[in-house]
Parts: structure tokens; sequence; C-alpha cells
């Protein structure tokens, strides 16, 4: 193993203020020449060293800009995202690098042929359009039908919403606070209650004790009432005979249905229709519910508000136009609507800080006189 | 002895997989797996009995297709996904370690990925793809419209202008526009591709404003994707019409001077000239003579009914008159009209447009150019006007290409209040509810009031004539409706009653001469021969439909006859909202009209 050689150690900082401090840097002078012995050549001389000086810095000035060009076109070429799409990728003999590298991969990694792709992959997750376009009364300058149209519909929604909201708050309502007096009140008429005396409702009160006595306690079990050998004997003879009878009646009225065939007949045929009619209508509700969007996670899709403006908002001109809603938001929650997407909510982020726990120290407890 | 059969072994529970699962399977982060799973079109899933499919709970969670999971496995752009999250890996610690050297390295070598043969994938034919280009339209436009963020790069914002400035360049000079609507949401295009109609929607220009609950980086996900479908689409595009891609223009305008030349290099310039849209393209054929492209005949014993070859004609004719609907028009834009949209409309059409030079690149005269034939305005009134052109909105134009014709521009010019703007996409059922303005121009599309006309030269020519002339105010009167009425209230009362008993005696005069064209007119039929005889076979028609319509209806048994009563209460119903909404509008008119008056009252 070759021995890894060591870095050379980086010079200390604290050296820094030795070093040269300029960023000017010297200027080039050959050195051979001295600035005095210049003057002294000859003209012709002097003029072609110049030329040479002036050549070499066009030369590096080439060289460094083809330099520069190359780190341009390699960044240009790697930075840029834009996929290329000048070519047919629809025509018959079309051999393009991705379409190949496909193939290549799969010849490398799977020696098989290509997966197929999936039948539903051509059907559309929803029968709902892509651009479902707003209704006329969204116009901007609407025929005053269809903007009454647009504001009874989304007043109906709003109604819906209002409706629910108050059943939530009807549900979510705190117990009511009442008054000493009006507790009091209470409290009094509650006492009170059947002291103004009908003897009637004191007697049925008194029925309805005793009643609720009987269901409550059994009789008493005693010795004198146990049944004898003989007693039970009966009994159960008695129990058997019941059920003998029962079996011949039983059998006399399966005896019967065959005879009952034309009714049990219809009878099962309504059974059937029950049944049908109850299949038709789960299939008709399904139906109805294809165009609505699926839950597909945790969250169920809402319906965004419809956009709409009121009377006074419209200004029947182009230039006066106030646009209402996002189109962003609107793509977005028609993905969600077609099942595209799954609705979402933003994750919260929460910083998780301890809270300090405080303490009493016993020294700075107040001290009681 | 038979095998125990365990449970969630077949069927549901092995059909689906839940989205964690199938993140361990494909070995990706959650945000590849997303990012993955659109570029693929690979959506979630609801299963029908999720107790089955969890296996025992029901808890809310997404789930997949086992094999949708199992073919995107095989997809080796995760390949690249991988190599992305190394190469971030290593530059990272390039970056912390402060060696720029390495970082520029790592940098250049920046594992890339293509999506073409994804395309090719989902869209097998070129026809699928233009079935599904309403969504990319629609996002590209949007997000060209984006300022440039931390979330939506320049790049990307400039790919899609790009994009979309090369796509209008083809509908303008393929001709495919078709309807346009300008909500307050944004403005509805439609065109029609390949026999395919295909909406998209752009937004208003105007301050953008950031919604706070939209994610990012899953719709510029979708952007990446469709942005390189629609270069794909594009490229296409172009090909089938005979016009270089990327586009050149056909003309090389004004020589540029130095100083336009520092403000920006020639690439910049060339592109903003070409999103001006007012210059055609350069096709690929030198001779750009155009062919006049003739419908096939086929003979007529192939189809059933010659009829038909006809009507496909009529309908064509139609149709390339509809094309060419601004053909020998000006347009001067001014500066306060969303000028894009206006020209993307207009030269859709055959129009030619300019705008004033400081506004924007690309015009082409100048206002001072007196051959324009119209200048569109969106103020109440302009300090210098021209006699030789109309001034109008912008809304008719819209109008226009909606209607399929030139509407008259009185209804539009400078400072009127506008005819209420139509959606063009609705289309009204039998008996729905279709208000009075949209009627009027359906009426006339059928042709059913052709002797309205008659009536409206007449007033046309009453217009012309004097006012002394109150015989001919008179008569207008009584054809027109609010108009007159308002100018009759402004006078004084005096000449009001003079007016009423003068119009005591034109009443009877009108009627003498009203029943003089009436007679005329019966003359006019009677050359034609016997239209009396055929109300008389209308109504015995009538009567006969009913009566048999009557007996029909008693026929139908009594199980069908419940449907029956059921749809023709509906109808009802339908009938009577309908009416419910006409006398609506025939009270707000009403009210309209009291408030004119008032105001010309107050005026007065």
């Amino acid at each position: 193993v070759p021995k890894r050689r060591r870095k050379e150690p980086k010079p200390l900082r604290c050296h820094g203020n030795l070093h040269v401090n300029t960023d000017v840097k010297p200027a080039v002078i050959p050195r051979n020449i001295k600035s005095n012995n210049i003057k002294k050549l000859s003209e012709r001389r002097r003029i072609k060293l110049e030329q040479n000086i002036l050549n070499s810095r066009e030369r590096e000035g080439k060289v460094h800009r083809k330099k520069a060009a190359e780190v341009a076109k390699i960044r240009r070429i790697t930075r840029n995202k834009l996929p290329n799409t000048g070519y047919d990728l629809w025509a018959e003999d079309n051999v393009n690098s991705s379409v190949k590298e496909v193939a290549e991969y799969h010849e490398k990694y799977t020696k098989k042929t290509k997966p197929k792709a999936p039948q539903r992959l051509r059907a559309k997750p929803s029968v709902v359009p892509a651009i479902e376009v707003s209704h006329p009364g969204a116009s901007y300058n609407p025929a005053f039908d269809d903007h009454q149209e647009l504001l009874k519909i989304a007043n109906e929604v709003e109604i819906k919403k209002l409706k629910e909201e108050s059943k939530l708050e009807e549900r979510l309502a705190p117990m009511q606070k009442m008054s000493w007096n009006e507790i009091e009140q209470s409290w009094i008429q509650e006492m009170s209650l059947g002291l103004d005396g009908e003897e009637e409702e004191e007697e049925e009160d008194g029925s309805d004790s005793e009643d609720a006595d009987d269901l409550t306690t059994n009789p008493p079990v005693r010795r004198e009432n146990k049944k004898t050998e003989k007693q039970r004997k009966k009994e159960k003879l008695k129990l058997e005979k019941e059920k003998k009878l029962q079996e011949i009646k039983m059998k006399k009225i399966k005896d019967s249905q065959r005879l009952r065939l034309k009714s049990i007949k219809k009878e099962v045929n309504e059974i059937v229709k029950q049944r049908e009619a109850k299949a038709s209508r789960k299939a008709e509700k399904r139906k109805a519910a294809i165009a609505n969007p699926k839950k597909l996670g945790k969250l169920k899709f809402e319906t965004p508000d419809l956009e709409l403006q009121l009377s006074d908002e419209l200004k029947g001109s182009l230039r006066l136009l106030k646009p209402e809603g996002h189109l962003l938001v609107d793509r977005f929650k028609s993905f969600q609507k077609r099942n595209i997407i799954e609705p979402r909510k933003r994750a919260k982020h929460i910083k998780w800080t301890y809270k300090p726990k405080s303490y009493e120290k016993k020294d700075h407890r107040a001290i009681k006189a | 002895m038979v095998k125990h059969k365990k449970k969630f072994e077949s069927g549901a529970a092995t059909a689906y997989v839940s989205r964690n699962r199938a993140l361990k399977k494909l070995q990706l982060s959650l945000p590849d797996f997303r990012r993955l799973c659109i570029l693929k079109g690979i959506y979630p899933h609801e299963p029908r009995h999720k107790k089955k499919v969890g296996k025992g709970s029901t808890a809310p969670k997404t789930y997949y297709f086992y094999k949708d999971i199992q073919f995107m496995a095989h997809e080796p752009i995760i390949q690249k996904f991988r190599a992305f999250k190394i190469f971030v890996r290593k530059l990272k610690k390039a970056l912390a370690k402060n060696e720029s050297d390495k970082a520029m390295r790592l940098r250049n070598n920046k594992p890339k990925y293509q999506l073409d043969h994804i395309i090719k994938e989902r869209y097998p034919t070129f026809i699928d793809a233009i079935r599904d280009l309403e969504d990319c339209l629609s996002m590209s436009f949007l997000f060209s419209t984006f300022p440039k963020t931390r979330k939506t790069h320049s790049e990307i914002i400039h790919l899609c202008r790009r994009l979309t400035v090369e796509f209008m360049h083809y509908v303008i000079a393929s001709k495919s526009l078709r309807k346009v609507f300008i909500s307050i949401k944004g403005i509805y295009f439609q065109v029609e591709i390949l026999g395919q109609t295909i909406t998209w929607v752009i937004p208003h220009k105007y301050g953008y404003d950031h919604p706070e609950d939209v994610d990012y980086k899953i719709m510029a996900t979708f952007v990446e994707f469709y942005t390189t479908m629609l270069g794909f689409i594009n490229f296409k595009l172009y090909n089938s019409l005979n016009l270089h891609y990327p586009p050149k223009l056909s003309l090389e305008t004004e020589p540029v001077t130095s100083e336009e030349k520092d403000a920006c290099s020639e690439a910049e310039r060339l592109e903003e000239r070409l999103a001006a849209m007012t210059q055609t393209l350069k096709s690929v054929v030198d001779d750009s003579q155009e062919e006049e492209v003739e419908m096939d005949e086929f003979p007529a014993s192939q189809s059933d009914d010659p009829d038909i070859i006809e009507q496909a004609k009529v309908e064509q004719e139609k149709l390339k008159k509809f094309q060419n609907l601004f053909k020998g028009l000006k347009f001067f834009l001014n500066r306060e009209v969303p000028r894009e949209t206006l020209v993307f409309v207009i030269r859709s059409f055959g129009g030619e447009v300019s705008w004033d030079k400081t506004v924007a690149v690309g015009a082409t005269y100048s206002e001072t150019d007196e051959t324009i034939t119209h200048q569109i305005v969106d103020r109440p009134n302009v300090a210098k006007q021209y006699l030789s052109r109309y001034y109008v909105q912008p809304q008719w134009l819209f109008d226009c290409v909606n209607a399929r014709k030139l509407l008259p521009v009185e209804d539009y010019f400078l400072g009127a209040i506008l005819p209420p703007h139509l959606s063009p996409f609705v289309e009204e059922g039998e008996d729905d509810y279709v208000p009075p303005e949209r009627l009027e121009a359906l009426e006339e599309d059928s042709g059913v009031n052709e002797d309205s006309e008659e009536e409206d030269v007449e007033e046309n020519d009453n217009e012309g004539g004097d006012e002394s002339d109150e015989d001919v105010d008179e008569e207008e009167e009584e054809e027109e409706d609010s108009d007159v009425e308002e100018d009759e209230d402004s006078e004084e009362e005096d000449a009001a009653l003079r007016k009423q008993k003068k119009r005591k005696l034109h009443d009877v005069e009108i009627d003498h001469m009203k029943r003089k064209k009436r007679e005329m007119k019966v003359l006019n039929m009677s050359v034609e021969a016997g239209t009396v005889e055929t109300d008389d076979v209308e109504k015995k028609l009538k009567k006969q439909t009913d009566e048999e319509r009557k007996l029909s209806e008693m026929m139908i048994p009594k199980k069908k006859r419940r449907l029956y009563n059921k749809i023709m209460y509906s109808k009802k119903k339908k009938a009577q909202e309908v009416n419910k909404l006409k006398q609506k509008r025939e009270a707000y008119d009403k009210a309209q009209k009291a408030e004119k008056k008032k105001k010309r009252k107050v005026a007065a």
C-alpha cells in the first residue's frame, strides 16, 4: 500500500500580514529589457519589440477568451434545463437518444422485453373536463339574467354553508348560565310539583310505585313452594306433548304449501323485485356520483368558492375590470377535482421548544408570620 | 384436506398498495415519488372496500394500483432521481468545504433527465397528445405570466413564454380560433386543431398576487412535463403548415440602431418581435402561393343524401368566411387595451394590427396612417380623432368573433354603454331560458326576421329625413320603442298636448297606412299563391296532431304513464321558471328605461 502523502499545511493566518497586500498586478515587462535600455535601442528594433509585446498580449487574450467561451458553452449546455424538442417524436423512424437509452437500460438490467403499460393508463381518472368554462354570469359584462342566475347559485351555496355552520354551533353551544333569581324560581317550581294536590295523580303515582316494586323484586323463594317430583314429570310430559303437536302442525303447513305454490312464487318474485330495485337505486347513485371527486387521502376535496362580482362591482369595461380569483388556484383545484392529485394540507412548521419548568425555591417562599 | 384460505392474500388486498409501501418498493423519497407519478400519469385510486384493502384497518390512506407501481419501477428516470440525490449530497459537501472548483465541476455534470419517451408512452399518437392539450396550454400560459421567484425559475417561465407564443403563431397561421370569452377569472379561448376542439384559459394581465395554499412544487412538475409536450406538439404543428421551427419571421424590419443593439441581444430582439405577433412566419416552401384547398368531391352514389354534400360545402364556405372575418381591416390599438389578446384575436381572423411605437416592439404602422379602419379604444374620450376610422371598444372584436360576423359598430362606439358580453360556450337546450340578446343573435343567424329588415330600412330613411316632418316622426314613434318616447318627455307640455291631438289624427292616418301596407302584403302574397290556405292546413294539422297526442296519451299503460307524467311535470316546471325569468327581465328593462327617462329629464 502506497503511503498516503500528507497535505501541505496551509500558511498560517498570522503570517498573512507578511504577504504583499495588493491586488494590483505588476506590469508585464520582459525581463531582459530594462526601461533605460529601450531608449537606447534603434527605432526599428524598438517598434518591433513593442509589437511583440502587444502580440503576446493579444495571443494571451485569445487563449483566455477561447477558454472562457468553452467554459461558458459547457455551462450553457449543462445548466440549460430546457428539453430538446426539435424533432418529430411521433415519426415512424424516430430513433431518439432518450428512447434508445430506455431500450439499452432495459436490455442491460432486465434482459426482458419492455414492460407493457397497464391498460388503465390511457383512461382518464375522472369524467370532469380539464377546463370548466365559467358560468356566463361571470362574464366581465354579463347579461342581466345570466348574472342573476349566477348570484342565485352562489346564494344557494352560501345558505347551505350557513345552515351547516349554525347546526354545528347549536351542538357546541355552552350551557346556559342562569342568574340566582332564575335558579331559585326553578327550584321552587320543581319542589312544589304536585303540592297543589290532585288526588288522582297521587293515586296514580302510588300504583306506579307498587308496579315498580313488583318488577324489581321477585317473590321470595320458600321451601314450601318447592315443586315435587311428580309435578316436574307432569310438566315435562306436557312440554313434550306440546312440542309434538307443534311438529305435526308444521308438517301440515309444509304439506299444504305444495298447494300454495303459486302464492309462494308471488312472494319470491316480490323479494327479487325489491332486491333489483335496491340494486338499481344503488347503481343510479353511483352513476350520479361519477363526477364527484374521490376521497384519495385523509382529506376530502373542498370545492372552491364561486368567482363572482356583485352588481356594483361590475364595471362593464375591460379597462376597469378587476379580476376575481387566481388561475393557479383554479388549476390546482381542478387537478384535485379530477382525482389527479390528492388534496393535502400544508404541513405547519412547528418549532419544538420545551416550556421551561419553573421551580419555587424554598428560600424564597413567602414566610408566614 | 382442503388448504385453508388465508385472509388478505388475494383480491382487493393485493390489487392495491398504500403509498408508503409504494415508496418503500421504489426506494424513493415522497417528493420524488410524487414527481414521478405526475410525469408518468399515474394517479391514486380510491378502493371500494377500504377494509379489505387496508387488511382490516379503515384508516384513510392513499392507495395506488400495485400493477401501476410495478410498471413505474421499470422507469429509467428513477435512476436519474437517485443520481440527483447523490449529486446534491456531493455538492453540499463541496460547498461546505469551500471547494469551489469541485462544486463547479459537479454543477457542470449535473444529472438531467429527458421526458421524450414518457410522452411517447403516454400519447402513442399525435392526436392523443392534441386531445390532452387543454391542461398543457392553460398551465403554460399561466406560468408564462409569473414573476421569477425562488419557486418559479426564470428558465421555466421563459420557456413557457416562448412555447405559448409559438403556439399562438400556429393558431394565427392556421386560422383555427373559434371562440373567445372574457370572464372575470380569465380569458377563455377555443380553437379547432385537427378536428379537436381545445379550450384553454389565460389570466388577465394585472399585478401578480401569490396564492398561499398551492403546492408550487407539484405545479412546477406539471409544467415541466407540459412544456416538453408542447414543444413536440409545436414542432409537429409547424411542420404540418410547412413553417420553420423554431419560427422565423418573413420580413426583416427596420435596421437596428446602436442604442437598441446595446439594450438587448439579437436573440432577445427576435423573441420580442415574435411575441408581437404582427408578422407572418416564414414558410419552408419558398413560393408561398397559398393553394386553394378544395373539398374532396365524393360521388353522390356513396352517400345516402346528396344534400349532405351540399350542406358540407355550405358549411365549409361559412367557415372560410368566418376565418377571414377581419380581412382587409386595419386596426390600431390604444395603449390602454390588453394588447396581446387583441392582437391574437385580430390576427387569427386575418386583420392587420399595430400600436404606438413606444408601447412595445413590433408596431408596424403609426396612428397617423389614414388607411386604418378601426381604432380600439377603452377610455371615455379621445382628444384627437380621425374621421376615416371607427373608434370602438375592445368588446366589439370578441363579440364579432362569437357572433361569427361583423356586428354593427354603433353599439360599441367610444364611451357607449356596451351590450352584454355573452358566453359563446352556452348551448341552450330545447326549453331553456334564452336571454333576449342571445335570441336576437340566434334569429339573425337563422334568417328568421327577413321582413324586419325592410322595416329597418324604412326607419333609417325616416331618421335621415327632416325633423320638421312630424308625420314621419310619429310613425317612428309607433314602431320604435324607447328613444322616441324619451324625446317626447323632454318636450314641453304644450307641445305634448298639441302632439296628442295630432296623434289622434295621425293614428287614423297610420291605421290607414298600415291597412294599405297589409293589403300590399296580401297582394304580394297572392302572387305566390295560396298562403292563406297553408295557414288553414297548419291549423288543421295542429288540431290533428293534438288529437293524436291525446289519444296516444290515453293509450299509455299505467306503468309508463307515471313516467310520462313526471316528464311533463318537469317540462311544465321548466317553462314556469323560464316565464319567471322573462318577467323578471321585462321588469328590469322597464326599470332601466324609467331610469334613463329620469336622467334625461334631469339633464333637460
